[in-house]
Order: C-alpha cells, then structure tokens, then sequence
C-alpha cells in the first residue's frame, strides 16, 4: 500500500508541469483520492458529483491530466460552455509541456472536442444602454461580466442564468433568463437602472482643499480601482443623427395614387437609449412629383445591429394619378397622409455612422371617405450622429 | 405630428365639398342629344370603314425602318376618302392638311359647326382614320363615333365653333395629329378636345379587363375610360358629373400628373391626344382601352362582330352631352 502510494506520488509529479509551488506528497494523496472518488462516480452515472470531485482535485494539484478529465465531465453534464472553458484552458496548459509527447497528445485531445463543441455552444449576449453609468457593474450567475464581454454573444452553459447590474446610487436590477441546449443565442438587455429615492444621480465633489480643516476626509479608494475607472470609457451619450435615404413609397386609393421613387434627408432625435424621435423629407418621381415628408417616434436597438421600428405619420405633397369616383367627382386635391409602422430590420451603428438596408413599412390613410393605403421601402440609408 | 394629420384631413374634407360644375347645363337639350345618338347608324359606319380597310391597298411597309409587321397591313386611303364623304353628306365643309414626306405623306382631315357667337372658340372632336387590318374597333369604332356626332350636332346651334378632326397615322408613331397641332393657329381658343380611339368593345366577364399597376381598374370590361391630364382635370369632372346627371354609361375617369408624361402614366400616351397635351391644349381620349381589354387589338381578328354597338351607342351619348356642353348649347 505504502509503496504504490509512493508509486503514484512520483508518477504524478512527473506527469505535472513545473508549478511556482511544487505539490506536497500529502497534496499529491489528497488529489489522487479526488480523482479516484471522481471515477467511480463516473461509472456511477453521477456525473455531477464526478465533476466536482475532479474540481476538487484540481484546485489541489493543477494537472492538466484532471483538468481534461473534468473537461470531458462537463461535457458529459451537458455544461457545454463550461467544457468549453477548460479544454482551452487544459489546451493552453498542455502547449506549454517540455514533453513533446504529452504536448501533442493534449493539446490534440483539447483542440478535437473544441472544434466538436464549438457548434453546440449556447451563446448569451448582455448589452447596457450607451448612456449607462460609469460605475454600472453587470452580473451573470454572480459573476463580474468583463466590460469587453458586453454586446459580445458569450457561450453560457444551457439552464437559467442570473443577470443583475447595480450602480451607486440607483435602484439594483435582476432578472433571469432561460437559454436552451444545442446553439441557442439569447440578449438580455440591462435597462436603465432607476434612481434610488432620494439619491442624486450626480454627485459633484468639492475640488481637494488641503487649507480648508472643516472639509471632510474623503473615503480612500484604492489605487487599482482608481485605475480602472480612468479606463473606463465615458458614458456615450445618444446624439441626433443626420441621414440621407433613398427608396420607394406610394400612397393608393380608389380617388388617387401618389408617390413613387426618389430621396431625400432627415434627421433623428434620440430621447433615450432606444426611443427617438424622427422627422424628414424626400422628393419622388415616376408617378407625378411628390414631396413625401414623414414625422414621428420609434424605438431602435443600442449597439451596432440597431434595427428599428418607427411609428410615422407620411404625407405627400404634389402630383400623381388620380380617379374620379362617386364620392370623388372632381380630382381630389391637397396632401395625402396616413400613419404606418416602419421597420428597419437590418440597421448598423459604428461610432458616429450607421447604415441600413432594405427596410419596409405599410400604412393606412383615407381620402375621407375612402381608405388609403401607404407602402413604403427604403433600399439605403446612411447617416451620421452629431 | 397630429396637427399636420389633420392638417391634409381638414384639405381632403374641403375637397370633398366642390360644387357641381354643370350649373349653367342646359341639361334637357343634352339629354337630347344624347337620345338622338343611333347605334344602327354608327355601325353601318363602321362596317363601311371596315369594308374600305380591307378593300384598300396597304403602306408601303419596305420603306419603313420599323422592325414590326403589323406596318404592312396598315390602310388608310380609302377610309379618308369615306370620311371626306360622309362629313359632307353631314353638310360640313371639309378642308385638309396634307404634308408630303414620302410613305409617311398624311392628310388629315377638318371640318366644322360654326359657333354663333362668332367668338373663335373652339371644340375640337378627333379620331384617326388609319387601321392596321380591319380595324373595327381601333379606329373605326372611333372615326363611327365623330361621324355620327357630326351628324347629331350639325343640324343644331352652338355657341363655340365644333371642329371635327380625322387624324391620319396614328398608328406610326401620331404622326398626323402631332403635324396638325404643330400647325395649328388657334391653339389657345381651343377649350375642349376629345380624342376618340378604340371605343367599341367590352368584355363583361370577370377577368375581362387587365389592370394596371398603381391603377384601381374594375375586373369587367365595360366601362368608357375617360384619360385626362392636370390641364383638362376640368373636362374630365363635367363628363363625370353629365354622365351623373344623365345616367349613360359606366366610367372610369383618370387624371394624369401634369402634361401627363410621367414613367407610370406611359400607357396613357399612345393616342392623338398627347400632342393636345404637350401644347397644353386641354384635351380627354376616350376608350375601351385597347389591349388592356381586347385580344383582337391590332389582329386580323378585330372584327365588326367582335364590337359591342350598345356600349358604342352610350360613348356616343355621353360624348354628345359633353360635347354640346363645352359648346354652349344646344340652341
């Protein structure tokens, strides 16, 4: 007993890498009763358990033997992220062995089930609104999400996540989200927090006044948070957005058909992180010549894939085609109008520009009496926050 | 964003509200002359510009640079000699215009109901003489319908001069109504002008009539398309209200942006009242429109017995109360 213990010891020292902190042989027992528990669970099909033993084992002894065992537990869990994490962990580790054998074993035993599990991977993408405070921290299962992890589709293991967010003084968020198995993607949106009662969202801090006694002791904030946040980037505040536009719309009823092809400008008003305001104006031809002038609200995605749906009054000033009916016996004169929904499905921001294609919109109007119908397609816009 | 709403609700509302063009219509001398309209007549008429179609000799196709057959059995000889004659038997004077230019020559054809206020102002009634095949309904049917006006509103008064125009090689590209306008002297005394081409086939079977992108066109076949642009949207409004007033016909009236020359509107330029209209002449084509609705449109196939004489009859009618309206009359 005592000389396969001894056997074991050395086996796994020599199977370890190089470690600032050589395991003690006490570490090395420790962690192989880990491992064998953990196998045994395995045959058991308690693979939860199994996990956890492995972990167990590794936090004491970081071998990346047991690492790609626990790996492959994950895996067998269906934890497809967290497997995920620790072949490219154990990928990493085993790059590095002075054994060239083992290298290429392990690294080729890691690279094998990431390219496998890379299709599987359920993916969750948190975004926080452009104008966020600066000290907004975000969450997931209790975990400090990174700020380059925000607006980024990062893979989750499948079940419900814990998504919360605080900031100092306002109100704290939390919900939870369900993501499925087998490649699913899912957005959480963290809004913007409230104010807490009472709290000013902005506190001005008196400039340092070392001659002045009565000036209280400011709370000591430590060097390294004080670097983070000057790295932080400054709030990004929404702007107005001028565009330009170029596409179809018409207006068609049993007294009159307007409208047609052309382009114009308009421009944007944001009222918050997703709601705006938009007014502008575009000249049409083909069926007479037409002033299409369109106002009204909406709301479009923070980010860079910012679709949008917009709320618009459309009315069309000019010349087109137009009927003589019984309750029409003369040409109907004047503007045209009718409200519709707009959809912009395939908006992009980049910093101060955004671009978008193909987006659709359908209305209704009436010459009174009479129902009017309005259709429009935008082919492109581009435009530019100021 | 609500007011500019109610804004064009408020405009479209005043619209709505337009009175009655037709206040000073002497409306039972109209129906009159409605009522004097005789489809026997004007199908005789047309069986004897068919007759003189396919009895005549047809251009000569070889001399044109048009890549189309449908040229070489184009007549029009013998149809403008029948209508010569028939105006006069109607006791008009006829003049004509004829312009040589090789197998392109034209010679279009005048005559006129003098106005009794002698005040120059004119009504102007036109349809093309020439045919491709036989062409019952495109044109004869059009050149039947002047004819029988001629003789309707010939034996009565008008206050404005009734001018009836036969226009020769439409077909070719309108030729002759755009040489007669371009030489035309009292084009601003013109007040109306009513194109007539293709005005006697229906086809009242659903599905009969083909639509018309941007255009809210019935299913059946059986309306009187009345095309007006911006210039004559006046004409087209006092044929809609007579038509109401006298209950003659079915309409579809459309009123073109403009001279009317926009890419959508295309399929509304293809008569002799486009010349009309780019010398801001205001100016109405009447139709069964064409292709849209008859197969037999510039075929062997377009037949007198392809027409329907009832639906000639009403376009006649209501041409006439039009006409005698814009006239100042009748007398």
């Amino acid at each position: 007993m005592r000389r396969s213990f001894i056997a074991v010891a050395v086996a796994l020292m020599l199977a370890t890498p190089a470690h600032a902190q050589q395991p003690t042989a006490n570490d090395l027992f420790w962690a192989k009763q880990r491992e064998n528990e953990a196998r045994r669970l395995m045959v058991q099909k308690k693979t939860s358990e199994a996990c956890k033993k492995f972990a167990e084992s590794y936090e004491r002894v970081a071998d990346v033997r047991i690492l790609l065992d626990l790996a492959a537990c994950h895996e067998k869990e269906g934890k497809t992220a967290t497997a995920y994490a620790k072949y490219k962990q154990a990928r990493d580790i085993a790059g590095q062995d002075k054994n060239l054998y083992w290298r290429k074993v392990r690294t080729r035993t890691a690279d094998a089930r990431i390219a496998a599990l890379e299709p599987k991977l359920s993916r969750l993408t948190i975004t926080v609104p452009a104008d966020a405070p600066g000290d907004l921290a975000v969450e997931r299962d209790k975990t400090a999400v990174k700020k380059d992890e925000i607006g980024v589709a990062v893979p989750v293991d499948p079940g419900e996540h814990e998504i919360s967010a605080s900031a100092s003084g306002r109100k704290p968020w939390r919900t939870t989200i369900a993501v499925a198995a087998r490649g699913e993607s899912k957005l959480v949106a963290v809004p913007q927090l409230e104010p807490e009662a009472g709290a000013s969202t902005v506190v001005a801090e008196p400039p340092p006044s070392p001659a002045s006694p009565a000036t209280k002791p400011r709370p000591t904030v430590p060097e390294e948070h004080r670097a983070e946040k000057a790295q932080q980037p400054e709030p990004t505040k929404p702007r107005a957005a001028l565009y330009t536009r170029t596409g179809f719309a018409a207006y068609l009823s049993d007294a009159r058909t307007m409208g047609g092809v052309g382009g114009g400008f308009g421009v944007r008003f944001p009222i918050g992180a997703w709601p705006f305001l938009q007014l502008d104006a575009s000249y049409l031809f083909m069926i007479g010549n037409v002033a299409h002038v369109r106002v009204g609200g909406g709301v479009e995605r923070p980010g860079i894939y910012s679709p949008a749906a917009t709320l618009l009054v459309s009315t069309f000033v000019g010349t087109g085609l137009r009927f003589l009916t019984v309750d029409h016996p003369v040409p109907i004169p004047g503007p045209a109008a009718a409200v519709g929904l707009h959809l912009a499905p395939l908006r992009f921001r980049k910093g101060g520009t955004h671009a978008s294609l193909l987006e659709g919109g359908f209305g209704v109007g009436s010459d009174f009496p009479g129902l009017g119908l309005l259709y429009e397609a935008t082919l492109l816009e581009v435009g530019t926050s100021f | 964003m609500r007011s500019v709403f109610f804004l064009a609700v408020a405009v479209n509302a005043a619209a709505c509200t337009t009175g009655s063009p037709l206040e000073n219509a002497n409306l039972a001398g109209l129906r009159e002359l409605a009522a004097e309209i005789d489809a026997g007549r004007s199908m005789e008429d047309v069986q004897a510009l068919v007759d003189s179609h396919a009895a005549d000799e047809v251009l000569d196709c070889t001399q044109i640079d048009f890549d189309q057959e449908q040229y070489c059995h184009l007549s029009h000889l013998a149809a403008r000699a029948l209508v010569r004659t028939k105006l006069e038997d109607a006791g008009l004077e006829v003049t004509s215009q004829a312009v040589a230019d090789g197998v392109f020559s034209t010679e279009v054809l005048t005559a006129e109901i003098p106005g009794v206020a002698n005040d120059g102002r004119v009504v102007l009634v036109g349809a093309h003489y020439d045919a491709l095949w036989m062409g019952a309904d495109d044109n004869s049917s059009g050149v039947a319908a002047m004819l029988e006006l001629a003789r309707v509103l010939s034996v009565r008064k008008f206050d404005k001069t009734i001018r009836f125009v036969a226009f020769d090689l439409e077909e070719t590209g309108i030729v002759g109504s755009f040489r007669y306008v371009e030489r035309l002297e009292d084009k601003g005394a013109i007040v109306a002008t009513v194109v007539f081409d293709c005005v006697g086939f229906t086809d009242r079977r659903p599905g009969g009539q083909k639509g018309l992108a941007g255009f809210p066109v019935p299913d059946t076949g059986d309306f009187l398309a009345v095309i007006a642009n911006d210039q004559s949207a006046q004409l087209a409004s006092d044929v809609w209200a007579l038509n109401e007033e006298l209950g003659i016909t079915k309409l579809g009236v459309v009123v073109a942006p403009g001279t009317g020359l926009t890419p959508l509107s295309k399929n509304l330029l293809r008569s002799d009242h486009v010349p009309f209209w780019l010398a801001d002449i205001p100016a109405l084509q009447l139709t069964d429109t064409a292709d849209f609705r008859n197969p037999n449109y510039h075929e062997p196939t377009d037949t007198i017995d392809t027409l329907d004489p009832e639906f000639l009859r009403q376009t006649i009618a209501m041409s006439a109360s039009a006409i005698g309206y814009w006239a100042g009359g009748p007398r």
